[in-house]
């Protein structure tokens, strides 16, 4: 964690100068307002009347629910893709054709047929985080050397223990590259979507804010989005370095 | 796991019957129009116990002698027997120790658990007692107190070593070992030679060893097959003529290793300069 604090004080030094351009009127204090005052609106909204606390445990809810289950099929299908050609052909079409299309665009279809719920949100970040988990643990599977699968068949180890002892090991470092970039769709997506049926959620409540005019809300909203994104990222590093401390390339402690 | 008390004599009672017999074995690599001949009606017998060293010119196909033999390829013609079963797959009771010894090993496994993994593959048994065993063989190649080390944390011959118990502790009949020692700085090679005999001495293992260094062929052996260019026919098969144990730097010092080593290297350079010339050199052997 050294050398990280001339990234830090460069974030001060621009907190400090917002705070000094709203409070002198440089930049319009309605559309940006003192910092101080959004951290004070942050601190009411998160704890004292926590309404936004309220609506960051839904959004929270979907996205880890959506990912979960991503992970829960994707790495499967992905060692299912990297082993079997016949899968491959099968799934690799449609993966291709699927997986170029932005996951925010799935929201409209998913509306007609899940409505504006928590299933249809759930669902979209399924699917959005299922193309990275997918594709880099069937990229992993491929690139394992063929030396290592070899020295399995020649210790006579079948094909189960073999998935399970020698490909599922040697990919985890591409299914956790999948995994932390599907995290970070899942955040966007969630916002999106939240947005888009506005009922309840993170999202709905920046929308919600800019539209009543309480602009330091829905800045409090927007900065609690930025820590969540950094808090997920280090705790999904500090996994990642246990996982993968075998590659002696663990996160600094 | 301590060696007998008369290697010598122990080493040369240790030959027995055939245990891997090759009859009319062929190969032939295709990719994409492109066909090579590795072998053509190949033969050969090993006697159980020995330690044999294929010896030949670069791409001659020594490594594929050795994966027929495992299992790892399928001859395209011909048939081979281990143990007077055929082979079909890669068969109980051999090992293939493999040339990328980096490649081979588990990364995400530590030393001991490495190993684990070979007696795991082929024996079940409670977790003390495995350990304890897995300890045994640790301490068979010199590695105790790096168990819990990551390959990582390992220099080449120590990574060398770990694949070479993981095999060991399987007690494998036959150990085909694909150039191990090729990649290791020179000194490491000699303390890994020195450590291969010890292990051959010490427990009844036929060892099949490919290597493109003739030196080590002789130090090492008990017999020789030299190969020619593919499609490789068996060129020489000698018994090496040496007396056991073998020692670093006495036996390098005996007439017989240095005629034996210099007949094989002629039969080699010979070989591969004529391939690269296209026709025999001047002076080669009539």
């Amino acid at each position: 964690m050294k050398k990280r604090w001339p990234g830090f004080l460069l974030i001060a030094v621009l907190l400090i100068l917002w705070e000094i351009a709203s409070a002198g009127k440089w930049i319009d204090p309605i559309t940006f307002p003192r910092v101080s005052v959004i951290a004070s609106s942050w601190w009411t909204t998160i704890w004292t009347k926590g309404d936004l606390l309220r609506q960051l445990i839904p959004s929270l809810g979907r996205i880890f629910a959506g990912f979960g289950l991503a992970v829960i099929v994707a790495v499967p299908l992905g060692l299912l893709m990297g082993t079997t050609p016949m899968v491959y052909r099968l799934l690799e079409p449609i993966t291709e054709f699927i997986r170029p299309i932005p996951s925010s665009a799935y929201i409209p279809v998913a509306i007609l047929f899940l409505g504006i719920g928590n299933e249809m949100k759930v669902f979209v970040i399924f699917l959005a985080c299922m193309f990275p988990i997918l594709l880099n643990t069937y990229g992993g599977v491929r690139g394992i050397d063929p030396v290592l699968i070899d020295t399995g068949r020649t210790f006579g180890v079948g094909r189960l223990k073999t998935l399970w002892q020698i490909i599922l090991p040697a990919s985890m470092p591409n299914i956790l590259t999948g995994m932390r970039i599907s995290l970070g769709i899942a955040l966007i997506v969630a916002v999106v979507a939240e947005m888009i049926t506005g009922n309840s959620g993170i999202g709905y409540f920046i929308l919600d804010m800019q539209r009543i005019f309480r602009v330091p809300e829905m800045f409090a909203g927007i900065f609690t989005l930025g820590l969540l994104g950094f808090f997920i990222n280090f705790v999904f590093l500090r996994i990642e370095g246990h996982f993968l401390r075998w590659r002696g390339t663990s996160v600094e402690t | 796991m301590t060696a007998s008390a008369s290697p010598a004599t122990a080493t040369k009672n240790r030959i027995g019957a055939t245990i891997i017999e090759a009859r009319d074995v062929g190969k032939v690599f295709s990719v994409n129009q492109n066909s090579l001949t590795v072998f053509d009606g190949l033969s050969y017998s090993v006697r159980a116990g020995s330690f044999l060293s294929i010896v030949g010119p670069s791409g001659c196909g020594k490594s594929t002698l050795l994966k027929l033999i495992a299992g790892l390829e399928t001859p395209t013609s011909g048939e081979i027997f281990f143990e007077g079963r055929k082979v079909a797959g890669p068969a109980r009771g051999m090992i293939y120790v493999f040339q990328q010894y980096s490649k081979s090993i588990f990364p995400w496994r530590t030393v001991i658990e490495n190993i684990d993994f070979g007696l795991q593959s082929h024996r079940k048994m409670p977790r003390k007692h495995a350990r304890d065993l897995c300890m045994e063989y640790i301490r068979l190649v010199g590695l105790d107190g790096y168990e819990n080390y990551f390959p990582y944390q390992l220099s080449g011959g120590m990574q060398q070593r770990v694949v070479i118990a993981r095999a060991l502790i399987c007690e494998p009949k036959v150990l085909l070992m694909d150039e191990p020692f090729s990649a290791v700085d020179a000194l490491t090679r000699a303390i890994l030679q020195e450590l291969i005999l010890k292990i051959w001495d010490a427990i009844p293992v036929t060892i099949l060893f490919v290597t493109h260094d003739v030196e080590e062929a002789v130090f090492l052996s008990s017999h020789i097959f030299s190969l020619t260019k593919a499609p490789a026919r068996i060129h020489q098969d000698l018994d090496v003529d040496l007396a056991w144990p073998r020692d670093p730097i006495r036996t390098r010092a005996e007439p017989v290793f240095t005629q034996t080593r210099q007949k094989l290297f002629a039969s080699i350079f010979l070989q591969e300069k004529g391939g690269l010339a296209g026709k025999p050199a001047a002076g080669a052997e009539p």
